[in-house]
């Protein structure tokens, strides 16, 4: 009797587990949003979400000429907000455990968007390594309404072809919520975003009809660095200011460069980049060390001539390297912001220095002066003419 | 001539039995009288032929004894019928004729064992079938049983210890051992078991199984069962104890581990670095059988994110427009699966292929087609029915089968959370398991390196200090010679 | 029943894990900045030292008088019921906050006293072998995330600041041994269960050392994925890390699956701790009493947690400043106590 009073005990104490199906949802009822695009609105942020729809994307049977994905946008007085009113216009619950980046318009960027990271830091279903890009002269909206061919989710190929670009050509660069939030907080260094925007019509790019020939009426494309100071949006980097910039904080893995001789024009595969920031002399003094590896991609003439020509052309190189390098730190010089890190590295070599220094960096920063050192080393020369530029030489 | 008090004596004893046995229509007492000498030939109908010639011989031999005057005559007598021994209690009488053999009055009573054998031949196996090893299985006759074993294990030290079990049935049961090899107080704890349950009938080795389980109430089996002669000579030579009951080819073994259920004889009869790949399949296959459905519910419904996005997707577009929860659907599924199973064990072979065809459509296509239930889902529920089917061991088997439904359970509540937690449950209640006093889970908790070394990977039999080293545990002392 | 040597270790192994593997980076930032993963070895130094200063009777106390007993286990059952607490608290906000969003905090304390409950059935002998079973689990873990993370590594991070100030380090791992270890001590009573008390300083100390080198591990790793700003402000730093660990996109999502042994280590933990808030007094009972008695105790304990579970909890300020010095003081007294039962053995 006594045992059966203890299990009834039990019983009626494990009672309230049985309500506690709180957290669960069904795979039917719930949208997988893969992007979220943030704009300004009158009241506050506007927020477009771009979701699935499941059976156009891989079902197997009952497929129609839907298009794989479906845009939402409603706005609302804080991020939180808005991503809360969506549930007017959307039919099921969102599911936010997916998504590949967050959009920010220019105009949102401008105002700094720390209020919409904090909620995504925060937001525990998110995970925290998709990346954030910026929209350049189109608004957030429109760039996640366009329709993409080949990759049935656009939001996939703005990330698939964000690392195409970073991994082989160099001027982008993907950077994840976790890193911005990290340059963010930290002191001597400032967060970047990479650009993307809207080759086209972005109207008509929406429509199923835009897909149906073989060239798209609106392309997504990759666009180069945007520049943040704290958590607001600043300026564009060009293309050669972005390479510049990847090249200075080591994130170069592979691309080309093109030097102009008497000739013509010289192509080189970089196949190998690395760069390390000295401090020479604490506050305010550089040297960038980056040493390359080469290889010949394209010569105007089939062959190079000799060792001579080879350390002509490597030269060369080393210059424009250096250009390239140096025109990315004058800019960001002219912005007064360090996005590169000149102030961690003093942070780390000179620790006492930094202290002193770590209030006015803003303002020692443009004074800063940089040296350039790059060492080329040709590999290769080329699947071409080997034998020949040993002879001759 | 013959004294009137054996006369009496002699109609004493038949007329015990016939009060005893009355009823028995079938029973025989069969009177034959040579030179005035009667004597009773008592035994059940079928089961004991009795041909003149060896009548003769016994008559002339118990002649000639009689002339002797000698005690054992009548013995020596019954010994040109076949074996034979004395009886001295009523209850010996009834055994003897109700165990099938004769018995012979003429002033005393003797047991001649020449009663027919009414068991089938030596068969091949059929729960535990090997690519490579011995066929024969054991049979129902725990006289040819035992001949089996001594075939295996010619060692002076096997000693069989009989005790007849079950009030009302009388079962020959056979304890096994190898003195100076099992450990003493294993030994009579399982006699001591078996000796002082009062049990009425053993109609089945499991019968006995009970006696000899863990008391901690579980689903998990710590008696070993099998119909390999070779699996229970190992056992023998490790120093488990065998208990053969009459009637059935199950031969039980105690103690016993986990790891013996998810274990093969045939572990020891292929290349070591084979065996061991396919022992570390089996406890994968474990995994997979008790936690894929739960899992699966786990991540569809509290944990989406982990799953990737190409496989959420297309998971997902299997789901639209399926109108149960995905908890349902699973139990659906499961509960068909195992209606299917069960049907197919116990319809005869003729009727069993009709149903794995109904099978085969309402498990696959149809109920998909239907959208009653989703591709994924069938693959879940045939994933962890091939691997419930790994386990060389039946009984582990079922275990495993209704464990995996208070795993759907639990992660139905409480997602990946709800598993772990009862997955330390699940190890806390392995632990405090023990069959006849070794802990369940030895190898690993109490840790034994010796027995840990044969756990995952079977390691080569020349590398190996003792034959099978995960048993030494068992053989820490030894039994004094002749227990 | 006693527990073999292996099982002492394991259950020690487990009840200095704990929970305390999520926000451990997080206590070494508060402290030490970046040069968090010294203090830990600083730490590790300071801990070892001390075991060997610790009596030795201490860890076989029935010869001891019942006051001194008494004494004992009042202080330890101070020091235990504030970790246990402490623990049930965390775990459950954890998996209320990661695993479970919308299951109320107060089911999954329930649910995780009840297992507890069901861990404590028998013999701390049990719980001791299913430690010992389960014992790869962390161990298996951190080296996994270690290996995932390893291509990651950005060793510049660890590159340690302010050493001009050695006496912000010293203090900083002073404090911070406490908070780490303080489980320890409370453990100390579980030698009473071992048969051989000759090699528990021997056992002690190789638990510590693995101990230390998970924290160290664990550490290193987050410090380099979310740098010293980043730990700082995150509630869990080293959930917060397995986020951005990828491997070739095959698993997207460790951090789900990974922290998974941190239920596995603290669950046991807490039943270790139910058991020494029991039975650490040394008397005898029946079996049936202590089976009361340990649910009349979590009883009591889902009360006194439920009453400190107050949404939104702020725990960490006060574990840092509070409850490092309150810990600092039991340390103290316990010590004191140990050494009284000393005096008092030797007579």
């Amino acid at each position: 009797m006594k045992k059966v009073c203890i299990k009834l005990v039990l019983l009626i104490l494990l009672l309230p587990l049985l309500t506690s199906c709180y957290s669960q949802t069904e795979l039917n009822d719930m949208m997988i949003a893969t992007a979220i695009g943030v704009d300004k609105s009158t009241t506050g942020y506007e927020v477009t979400l771009q979701v699935l729809n499941p059976s156009e994307v891989a079902g197997t049977s009952g497929k129609t000429t839907q298009p794989g994905i479906s845009c939402y946008s409603e706005s609302g007085e804080t991020f939180f907000h808005a991503i809360r009113r969506l549930t007017h216009v959307t039919p099921r619950k969102i599911f936010l455990g997916h998504i590949r980046f967050v959009l920010f318009s220019e105009g949102v960027s401008q105002d700094g968007i720390i209020e919409p990271l904090d909620f995504l830091m925060r937001d525990h279903e998110m995970r925290s390594d998709f990346a954030l890009l910026v929209s350049k002269d189109i608004s957030a909206k429109k760039v996640l309404e366009v329709l993409s061919p080949i990759e049935q989710i656009p939001a996939n190929k703005i990330i698939n072809g964000l690392s195409a670009s970073e991994d082989f050509y160099g001027p982008s660069l993907e950077v994840e919520l976790e890193e911005f939030y990290q340059h963010y907080l930290s002191g001597g260094i400032e967060p970047v975003m990479n650009g993307i925007t809207v080759l086209g019509n972005s109207e008509s790019g929406k429509e199923m009809t835009s897909l149906e020939q073989t060239t798209p009426k609106a392309v997504l494309k990759v666009k180069y660095i945007a520049l943040f100071k704290k958590d607001m949006f600043i300026g564009w980097l060009n293309e050669t200011e972005s390479l510049g910039f990847n090249y200075l904080i080591n994130e170069i893995d592979n691309t080309v460069i093109v030097v102009m001789t008497e000739t013509g024009a010289y192509t080189f595969e970089v196949t190998k980049a690395e760069t390390k920031i000295e401090l020479v002399k604490p506050p305010a003094s550089f040297n960038v060390v980056t040493t390359l590896n080469v290889t010949l991609g394209e010569a105007p003439t089939g062959f190079v001539k000799g060792k001579e020509g080879i350390n002509q052309l490597t030269s060369l190189v080393e210059a424009k390297v250096g250009d390239y390098m140096s025109s990315c730190v004058d800019r960001l010089q002219e912005e007064q912001t360090d996005n590169v890190g000149f102030g961690q590295v003093v942070n780390r070599k000179a620790p006492s220095v930094w202290k002193v220094v770590e209030e006015e960096w803003e303002t020692l920063f443009p004074t800063i002066t940089v040296d350039y050192q790059v060492d080329v080393e040709m590999t290769h020369n080329g699947q071409l003419s080997d034998d020949e530029s040993e002879d001759e030489g | 001539m013959r004294k009137q008090v054996d006369i009496e004596q002699t109609m004493a004893i038949i007329d015990k039995i016939k009060k005893d046995l009355y009823h028995r229509e079938d029973l025989v007492i069969r009177p034959i009288t040579v030179n005035d000498q009667t004597v009773y030939f008592i035994y059940l109908t079928n089961t004991v032929e009795l041909k003149s010639e060896d009548l003769q011989v016994f008559f002339i031999r118990l002649l000639v004894e009689k002339k002797r005057a000698k005690e054992t005559g009548l013995l020596q007598a019954c010994l040109q019928l076949g074996p034979s021994e004395k009886q001295q209690t009523p209850h010996d009488y009834l055994n003897t004729i109700l165990n099938h053999q004769l018995l012979v009055v003429y002033d005393e009573a003797v047991r001649v064992n020449i009663g027919k054998n009414f068991h089938r031949a030596i068969g091949e196996v059929k729960t535990q079938e090997v690519v490579r090893g011995p066929r024969e299985a054991f049979t129902e006759s725990v006289v040819v049983n035992q001949a089996m074993l001594r075939e295996r294990l010619k060692n002076k030290q096997l000693m069989f210890q009989s005790l007849t079990l079950g009030t009302e049935t009388g079962t020959d049961v056979k304890v096994v051992y190898l003195a100076g090899v099992c450990k003493k107080e294993h030994l009579d704890d399982v006699l001591k078991r078996l000796k002082e349950a009062q049990i009425a009938a053993v109609l089945e080795s499991h019968y006995l199984e009970t006696l000899l389980e863990t008391k901690v109430k579980t689903v998990f089996p710590t008696v070993y069962n099998t119909e390999r002669p070779d699996v229970i000579a190992a056992g023998l030579l490790e120093g488990r104890i065998a208990v053969i009951v009459d009637g059935t080819p199950f031969v039980l073994l105690v103690p016993c581990l986990l790891f013996d259920f998810i274990q093969s004889s045939e572990d020891y009869y292929q290349r070591s670095d084979i065996a061991s790949a396919i022992r570390m399949l089996r406890v994968l296959s474990l995994f997979i059988a008790l936690l894929t459905p739960a899992v699966f519910i786990a991540l569809t419904l509290f944990h989406q994110e982990v799953i990737p996005t190409a496989l959420l997707v297309s998971l997902a577009a299997q789901r639209e427009g399926i109108p149960f929860p995905a908890l349902l659907e699973v139990l659906l599924m499961e509960i068909t699966f195992e209606l299917l199973r069960e049907a197919g064990v116990r319809l005869p072979s003729a009727v069993g292929s009709a149903v794995s065809i109904v099978g085969a459509l309402v498990l696959g296509q149809a109920a998909v087609e239907a959208g009653i239930v989703s591709n994924a889902m069938v693959i879940i529920v045939s994933i962890t029915a091939i691997s419930n089917f790994v386990f060389p061991s039946y009984d582990l088997a079922i275990s495993i089968r209704l464990l995996r439904f208070v795993f759907i359970l639990l992660a139905s509540l409480f997602g990946l959370v709800g598993i772990t937690l009862g997955l330390v449950l699940l190890v806390h209640h392995l632990t405090t398991l023990d069959s006849i006093g070794v802990s369940y889970l030895t190898g690993i908790a109490p840790y034994d390196e010796t027995a840990h070394a044969d756990l995952w990977v079977r390691k080569r039999l020349d590398k190996r200090q003792h034959l099978f080293t995960i048993r030494h545990v068992f053989k820490r002392d030894k039994v004094r010679k002749g227990v | 029943m006693k527990l073999t040597e292996r099982q002492f270790k394991c259950l020690l192994y487990f009840s200095f894990l704990g929970s305390k593997v999520l926000y451990f980076p997080k206590l070494t930032i508060h402290y030490l900045d970046q040069n968090g993963w010294i203090g830990i070895l600083l730490a590790g130094v300071l801990a070892s030292v001390l075991i060997f200063i610790i009596p030795k009777q201490l860890f076989q106390l029935s010869a001891a008088g019942p006051i001194i007993r008494l004494l004992i286990y009042v202080v330890v059952v101070i020091f235990t019921l504030l970790l246990f607490i402490l623990e049930v608290i965390i775990l459950s906000q954890f998996i209320t906050l990661h695993y479970l969003m919308g299951t109320p905090t107060r089911v999954m304390l329930i649910v995780m006293l009840v297992v507890v409950l069901l861990l404590s059935r028998y013999k701390l002998e049990h719980v001791g072998r299913t430690a010992e079973v389960l014992q790869f689990l962390p161990t298996l873990s951190v080296i996994i995330i270690f290996l995932m993370a390893f291509m990651h590594l950005d060793f510049q991070t660890l590159m340690p600041l302010y050493l001009n100030e050695p006496m912000n380090l010293i203090k900083g791992s002073g404090v911070f041994f406490f908070i780490v270890f303080a489980d320890g001590f409370v453990t100390l009573r579980l030698g009473e269960y071992l048969n051989d008390t000759s090699r528990v300083r021997t056992l002690y100390l190789q638990t510590l050392l693995k101990v230390l080198l998970i924290y160290l591990t664990v550490t290193v790793i987050t410090l380099m994925f979310l740098g010293a700003a980043l730990t700082k402000i995150s509630t869990y730093p080293f959930f917060h890390m397995l986020m951005n660990i990828h491997w070739f996109r095959i698993i997207e999502r460790i951090e789900t699956i990974f922290s998974l042994f941190i239920i596995v280590t603290s669950v046991i933990k807490l039943t270790v701790f139910l058991f020494l808030i029991c039975h650490s007094h040394g008397f005898k009972h029946t079996e049936r009493f202590q089976h009361i008695s340990r649910f009349i105790v979590l009883l009591g304990l889902f009360y006194l947690s439920d009453y400190f579970l107050k949404p939104p909890i702020v725990i960490y300020p006060w574990l840092y400043d509070t409850g490092a010095l309150i810990f600092l003081v039991l340390t103290l007294v316990l010590l004191l106590v140990y050494q009284l039962a000393r005096v008092k053995y030797k007579k």
